[in-house]
């Protein structure tokens, strides 16, 4: 019981998984050894019932992080502050160790999409996010992680970099880094340039969380559809980065296609051999900081 | 143009084909797939999403109608239309009107003129599930009033119970697919049903009287028990004191309120 006890507090660390619904059971009955579990807020915000509940009951079992789609913190709408105060409180009642959002807007016009959509990296589009960023961390009472999405098409007007855009956002707001490698990698092959760039531009100093999924090719186009096992290419890059991640805590998404519990654990389990085995020597993580 | 502007026509792009020119020139076009194969994914993205959504929602109609029609029929039919709530679960409200209207253009659908009806229950049960929990019954406290104030009490239904009355009996067609469905049930004629929420969060439907169905509408309406009394003709007055436990033990009655006697 004391062991049990001493992994609910602190930071989050290792491999954990999103916890999706259908495996709830299997998770109550069978108490895996997955070292934090992902709630996705947005599931668990409802003033009642069985979802509610589900994210008390896990969060009495495992450490867990909070993940939203719904703040819209890159969206010209009003930002929704009953929702940030819902998601304060559910924060409160999870004892969440880290609660991340997207940088990417969901709702224009009152009209919402409930899906993560694009904007361009402009000063303009910088200087709203950043204002948006520091009334969420505001309500919120704490720091909120950004991610960076999967986007099917590039703007324009964008006059900075993704990273650079990114890096001046955690500078100025004091947020931090949820870093979706399968994100990176999806754009990369996408808009075709090599994701290594990308990533060496990553401002690591202000990563606090790795995310990991499959993802599906469709007319030409990699989907980020979180549909399966992550692909060898995505692994790679992920270990890649592995000595300048230091202590991140890695999350394995799978919304579609769903497989069976034993499934998504094997998987969890085969990251964390890799991310295990890929563990820097302390010269490397001298060189990186 | 402006970052809300940009917003604004990026949406609409992406829910029809059609209005995509507010984005033309704001788009890279490089090597690879098109600007219109680049859109098609976000489109894509929202149609597979309320379909899956709608779903949930619907899952008997779905059933009932084979999932691959069901899938068709939302996507030709126009039924996936645009969402202005935040909450993906406040999605599909729509459905029962537009099967209603849907269906008359339908022959090969006239054998399933309940359908609507069907819907409008599913929603009913889709909202049990996410509605707020109920405190319990303090039984202990209401006893200890006196007759007059247990009298003027207002007593409330449970956050998740509602009523449902159709002249179809779709609650026995729910009963025979839907996963917490009791296929047992083959009642026929006119469905008077209570839609609720079990102690292990599971969405239930039972068939009630009429008149329990009456009494519990003016519940709904705030209700004291002395109107209660009032509504209920005096040789089922017996019949209404079981009621009023059972629904205390069933949890469809969740909280009462004290009134002041002026009120």
């Amino acid at each position: 019981m004391a062991a049990a006890r001493s992994s609910m507090v602190g930071p989050l660390a290792g491999v954990g998984a999103g916890l999706r619904g259908p495996h709830v059971p299997d998770i109550l009955a069978e108490r895996p050894a997955i070292a934090w579990f992902e709630l996705l807020t947005d599931n668990h915000l409802a003033a009642g019932g069985g979802l509610r509940r589900q994210a008390e009951v896990i969060a009495e079992r495992y450490p867990v992080s909070l993940h939203g789609v719904g703040m819209s913190l890159a969206g010209t709408d009003p930002l929704d502050r009953d929702y940030l105060a819902s998601v304060r409180e559910l924060a409160e009642r999870t004892e969440a160790r880290l609660v991340s959002e997207h940088l990417a807007f969901t709702s224009a016009g009152g009209q919402h999409s409930n899906d993560l959509l694009p904007i361009p990296w402009t000063e303009e589009a910088l200087d709203h996010v950043a204002g948006r960023i520091d009334v969420a961390q505001g309500v919120l009472g704490r720091q909120i992680l950004i991610e960076n999405i999967s986007a099917y098409v590039e703007f324009t007007e964008s006059s900075l970099s993704e990273t650079e855009f990114l890096e001046t956002l955690c500078r100025r707001t004091g947020c931090a880094l949820l870093l979706d490698i399968n994100n990176v990698y999806v754009n990369a092959v996408n808009h075709g340039y090599d994701p290594s760039d990308w990533l060496a531009g990553v401002p690591w100093c202000h990563v606090r969380e790795i995310h990991v999924a499959g993802h599906t090719e469709r007319d030409g186009l990699l989907i980020d559809t979180h549909g399966g096992t992550v692909c060898t290419a995505v692994v790679e890059l992920l270990l890649s980065v592995r000595h300048l991640a230091g202590a991140c805590p890695v999350l394995l998404e799978w919304d579609t296609n769903l497989p069976p519990w034993h499934v998504l654990e094997t998987e969890v389990e085969r990251l964390q051999r890799v991310w295990d085995r890929h563990q820097p020597e302390p010269r490397q993580l001298w060189h990186a900081s | 143009m402006s970052l809300a502007h940009l917003q604004r026509d990026f949406l609409r792009a992406i829910g029809d084909v059609n209005t995509d020119a507010g984005l033309r020139g704001r788009l890279r076009t490089g090597s690879g797939p098109d600007m219109q194969q680049r859109l098609g994914a976000y489109r894509n993205n929202l149609r597979e999403m309320r379909i899956k959504v709608l779903t949930a929602a619907y899952p008997v109609c779905a059933t009932v109608l084979g999932e691959r029609y069901w899938r068709q029929i939302l996507v030709n039919s126009k039924a996936i239309t645009g969402n202005s709530s935040r909450d993906l679960n406040a999605y599909g409200e729509h459905i029962p009107a537009w099967l209603a209207r849907m269906l008359p253009r339908h022959p090969e659908l006239l054998e399933l003129e309940y359908l609507p009806e069907l819907a409008r229950l599913e929603w009913l049960v889709h909202r049990a599930r996410l509605a707020a929990d109920a405190s319990a019954f303090d039984l202990a406290r209401f006893v200890s009033l006196s007759e007059d104030e247990r009298n003027r009490a207002w007593i409330r239904l449970a956050p998740a119970l509602s009523l449902f009355h159709s002249d179809f009996p779709v609650d026995v067609i729910w009963h025979r697919h839907a996963a917490s469905g009791d296929p047992g049930q083959d009642t026929v004629g006119a469905a008077i049903c209570c839609v609720y929420r079990d102690s292990e969060f599971e969405p239930r439907i039972s068939r009630i009287e009429p008149l329990q169905y009456q009494l519990m509408l003016r519940l709904r309406e705030r209700a004291c028990l002395a109107d209660l009394a009032h509504a209920c003709p005096p040789d089922r007055h017996d019949e209404l004191a079981h009621w009023l436990w059972e629904w205390i033990r069933l949890g469809w009655i969740a909280e009462f309120e004290e009134r002041d006697q002026d009120v």
